[in-house]
């Protein structure tokens, strides 16, 4: 009766509830769509929850990954929009790429200094040209961090 | 040995990486460490601009603010002396560009442009417009689009008081399009229907764009908008009259509400401003610049025929302007009872 | 007639000038290679480039800058067909098959009939453009509140088309995006909405954001963990001879897809607001309906890509529409050349065709030629382009990852919006394991403030006038709309339906 489906329908429904309360001071033309929705979307997962408490088969969520390189790029992806804050738009990145594309790369556990060479040149090069292309000819500035004064 | 080729290999990599992020970035910095020096050495006229300006605009890219801003960008480069970034922020109506310009360092290296009235009303509408009119820091007006109120060709209303006496009898009936909540068309709604004594419906669009189609559409009865939208289509249209001061030239024929009795000046001007607390000296040659641009013949001549009216307000006039109309209509606003205080 | 053959003889000077054609040529490259990567669209592309065309003569600036829309429109497939992502709003549609297509080792036939689709779609906008403006816009104007609100309904109804699995999960995701758009200003009432603070949120969360993040990330993850000795079968391109042949041939045989998609795009295009995003979902939405084999929708076949491509590239031309008559753009990107235009001095309008009929013209007739250039372009440049999915998970997946970091950075140069991608990117893989489609989700975000505007402005105009129902049900656009909702709405049961019946029949006679 606690399957994925379930929780899920249960999270939206508090969701839901929880929009439309918030709404709820604004004016008539603010509030009425977001409230239709947010009723809307309660409807349907009623409708869902009931149509899932039944235990049924299912397939593993996550049969036979690695789940240890999912969570690692997951993770990584967090800490370098956080780092990014902070370090700016090039040390960051070039972190991330460097790391990601040595501890990706099966051949590391071989030969890991080569690999980490390779993944170096690698990422300065790519994190070069984009920088290019975005700082100088799109002229975008991207972030220089905060410890650096950005 | 594998381990210090291994170590050997991480320093070489650390050390180029160090030079990729001191070649993109330590440029900026060196630029503003020499940038300080020279303004402790020549406290009368600051070395300013030595590199590129940022010009936000608030709004999307193709607007009107936008095409102000292209219109000025060479003229800009040449009175400055360095290259000028058009930058784009939209979102909120100009809230989130306004927003990011009080938080920026204030050395004249970011300006952004403003719009009058939103800067007055978004901060009194809502709740957290991330920034206060007392923040906006104008260094020029240089633009005005007064607002005017328009029917179609084959409307009923051949002039204003045939339209204010129809409202009269009948309240709400007439549609009014206009650009939005809290927007300049707006406020020229609830001074007109406060000065006639009427009742109309508005309905918003979002954008003037969109409220200009759907009243050639023939969705609303009548429409307000600005002077270049109404220039554009005045072959359509039957326009009852104009938030200007006095007539415009190129809608010569079209009387202004003052003129009829209303005493409204409705009106969308643009200027640019910078973030608060930028020196006195680095704002005034910011300043020169836009003069420069705003007594320009050619400049001046196009914004004519393309139905905007040139202004020429410096810094001290553009504030005076602010204050002014932030009193009108926040007295307007506080004598309707709006926004509506909050359960 | 003779006035139009005139201008014409003019524009064919302008045209086939050396210098501007390579210009133009220039344009349409660059404007495929920004398409291509997610974050930059075609609105940015032509914003930066605008000011280089300053210097050129009108004719000259005009023809680049059409390049430049045309080229960018067309590039966002590549990305949306190589990594899942669309690198314009307007790819979406071409996701769907043509990511299976890359999957199964057919990227170049995905790109092959994409680069096709686009250049026939793009030259029949272009056709229509330039003969039918005056009246097409006739058409776009009648559009009013309700008229949108059903128009955003219909294009809700595409979720019944793409949840085959489940239709209420398609359902609940499409609600949700219609949530998720809520956030923000409120476009009628002006008032802020789950902004919790974040001044930033002012502005709502950007769709490409959310496109970057539902669509890209669940992939860079999916790629980081496959397990190792599955990896080397799957994305293997290998290059064959003749593909393009093959494929340009199958779609040569369906006309009725290709027309039928452009028209839908045109059209689409033409309506102030609905954008290039939705025309790829209705005409996706319409081939399917009309396909001898809809199942094999969403599975990987050409015919999908080509219907979505066909007909974002001739909305190019629709968008164009009431920009040169009215001087309203009907799109974003549009709304940018309003602005080149009147820095050159032409103000877009009735005026236009008659002040300055030979440089329209020859703007006119230029976009047919570009969509024919990007078409070679794309057509040679597919096979090299294919070959891209070879390279290593190791390196891909960490480039893709920093080209989404810096594509949502620079939509509104905003630390927030990489956060929201980022956040968006895990619950999108965390939404797919439950079984959820990231498309009804975008559908919902993309037509939630187009439903919202019009219902809550036909509201107010039904106050005014005081029937609801009139206002809403009996105006003849409205009607039409309506009815398309319903059979779209409806479409998969009936088809179901029809299905069985043949089947119980044919049962019936082979017993008998």
């Amino acid at each position: 009766m606690v399957n994925r489906d379930t929780i899920f329908s249960v999270i939206v429904i508090l969701l839901s509830i929880g929009a439309y309360i918030y709404v709820g001071d604004l004016t008539i033309e603010s509030r009425f769509f977001p409230q239709v929705v947010s009723v809307l979307l309660i409807i349907f997962n009623v409708i869902h929850l009931i149509k899932n408490v039944r235990p049924r088969e299912r397939k593993k969520m996550f049969r036979n990954i690695r789940f240890d390189r999912l969570i690692a790029m997951a993770v990584g992806l967090i800490v370098y929009t956080s780092a990014m804050v902070y370090i700016g738009f090039v040390l960051s990145s070039l972190i991330f790429m460097i790391f990601y594309m040595w501890y990706l790369n099966e051949e590391r556990k071989s030969n890991g200094a080569r690999v980490l060479l390779k993944s170096a040149i690698l990422s300065i090069f790519v994190v070069g040209v984009f920088y290019g292309i975005f700082h100088n000819l799109f002229m975008i500035p991207l972030p220089v961090g905060l410890i650096f004064g950005g | 040995m594998r381990k210090l080729k291994f170590v050997g290999l991480l320093a070489m990599v650390v050390l180029l990486s160090m030079a990729l992020v001191v070649g993109c970035t330590g440029g900026q910095k060196a630029d503003e460490g020499d940038k300080a020096k020279d303004q402790e050495q020549t406290a009368e006229k600051p070395d300013f601009p030595t590199k590129p300006i940022t010009y936000i605009i608030p709004f999307n890219p193709g607007g009107q603010s936008d095409v102000e801003a292209r219109r000025q960008q060479p003229l800009l480069e040449e009175a400055l002396g360095t290259k000028i970034n058009i930058t784009y922020k939209a979102g909120g109506g100009g809230a989130v560009g306004w927003t990011e310009l009080i938080h920026t360092k204030p050395d004249g290296y970011t300006i952004a442009g403003i719009n009058i009235p939103h800067i007055i009303l978004q901060p009194i509408a809502r709740e957290n417009a991330g920034y206060t009119t007392e923040q906006i820091n104008p260094v020029a007006i240089f633009q005005g689009t007064p607002i005017g109120l328009a029917v179609l060709k084959d409307s009923p209303f051949n002039t204003l008081e045939d339209f204010i006496n129809y409202a009269k009898e009948n309240p709400g009936k007439i549609t009014v399009g206009g650009s939005g909540t809290w927007s300049g068309h707006h406020i020229a709604l609830l001074q007109l229907q406060e000065l006639a004594g009427i009742e109309l419906t508005y309905v918003p669009s979002s954008g003037a764009a969109p409220s200009v189609t759907q009243f050639l559409g023939g969705h609303t009865d009548a429409l307000f908008a600005n002077s270049n939208d109404l220039v554009t289509h005045k072959d359509k249209i039957k326009i009852l009259a104009l938030g200007s001061e006095e007539r415009f030239e190129a809608l010569s024929d079209v009387p202004t509400f003052k003129e009829l009795g209303y005493e409204m000046t409705p009106s969308i001007d643009r200027g640019v401003a910078v973030p608060p607390g930028t020196p006195e000296e680095i704002k005034s040659i910011l300043e020169d610049a836009f003069i420069q641009i705003m007594e320009n013949e050619a400049v001046r001549e196009q914004m004519i025929e393309q139905g905007f009216v040139p202004l020429k307000m410096d810094a001290k006039a553009a504030q005076e302007h602010i204050n002014k109309k932030q009193k009108e209509y926040s007295q307007l606003l506080e004598d309707l009872g709006l926004p509506e205080e909050k359960k | 007639m003779a006035e139009f053959l005139q201008y014409f003889a003019g524009a064919m000077g302008h045209i086939f000038n050396l210098s501007n054609f390579l210009l133009m040529t220039l344009g349409v490259a660059a404007g495929i290679v920004v398409g291509c990567l997610p974050g930059l669209t075609a609105t940015m592309a032509l914003a930066v480039l605008v000011p280089f065309t300053f210097t050129m003569d009108p004719a000259t600036g005009l023809m680049t800058l059409g390049g430049i829309y045309v080229g960018a429109i067309y590039g966002g497939c590549i990305s949306a067909i190589l990594i899942n992502t669309p690198g314009t709003p307007s790819a979406i549609a071409t996701t769907f098959d043509g990511y299976p297509l890359t999957k199964k080792g057919k990227g170049e036939h995905a790109l092959v009939a994409a680069a096709y689709s686009s250049g026939v779609g793009g030259v029949i906008g272009a056709i229509l453009l330039m003969f039918l403006a005056p009246l097409l816009v006739k058409v776009a104007l009648k559009f009013g509140p309700p008229e949108y609100f059903w128009l955003a309904t219909f294009g809700l109804t595409i979720i019944a088309t793409l949840s085959a699995k489940s239709l209420l999960k398609g359902v609940i995701g499409g609600t949700l995006g219609l949530l998720i758009a809520t956030i923000g200003l409120a476009p009628i009432g002006g008032e802020m909405r789950y902004t919790f603070g974040f001044y930033q949120l002012q502005a709502g969360i950007e769709l490409i954001v959310a496109l970057i993040g539902f669509f890209c990330v669940p992939e860079i993850l999916s790629m980081v963990e496959e397990v190792v000795t599955e990896k080397k079968e799957i994305q293997k391109f290998k290059s064959q001879k003749g593909v393009a042949r093959e494929v340009i041939v199958k779609l040569t045989k369906q006309p009725f897809l290709l027309i039928r998609s452009a028209i839908i795009g045109c059209f689409v295009g033409i309506v102030p607001g609905a954008g290039g995003n939705v025309a790829g979902l209705v005409s996706y939405n319409e081939a399917v309906r009309w396909s001898k084999e809809p199942e094999k929708f969403g599975t990987g076949v050409v015919e999908g890509v080509a219907a979505s491509e066909s007909s974002n590239n001739a909305e190019v031309g629709g968008s164009l529409v009431p920009l040169l008559t009215l001087g309203i753009p009907g799109a974003p990107p549009a709304a940018v050349l309003m602005g080149a235009l009147m820095l050159q001095g032409m103000r877009p309008g009735p005026d236009l065709f008659v002040q300055h009929g030979d440089i329209t013209y020859t703007f006119l007739i230029s976009l047919v030629i570009a969509n024919i250039v990007m078409f070679v372009l794309g057509f040679y440049g597919a096979k090299y382009v294919a070959r891209l999915i070879n390279l290593p998970a190791s390196f891909l997946a960490p480039m893709i990852a920093f080209m989404t970091i810096i594509g949502s950075y620079s939509i509104r140069n905003n630390m927030l919006d990489v956060f929201i991608m980022v956040g968006m990117g895990l619950l999108g893989y965390i939404l797919r394991k439950l079984d959820f489609h990231p498309g009804p989700i975008v559908l919902g975000m993309i037509l939630g403030p187009i439903a919202e505007k019009g219902l809550v402005q036909s509201m107010m105009l039904a106050r005014s006038q005081g029937s609801i129902l009139e206002v809403f049900f009996t105006r003849p656009i409205s009607i039409v709309l309506i009815i398309l909702c319903l059979i779209s709405a409806f479409w998969p049961m009936i088809s179901e339906w029809n299905k069985k019946r043949r089947g119980e029949s044919q049962g019936v006679s082979s017993n008998g």
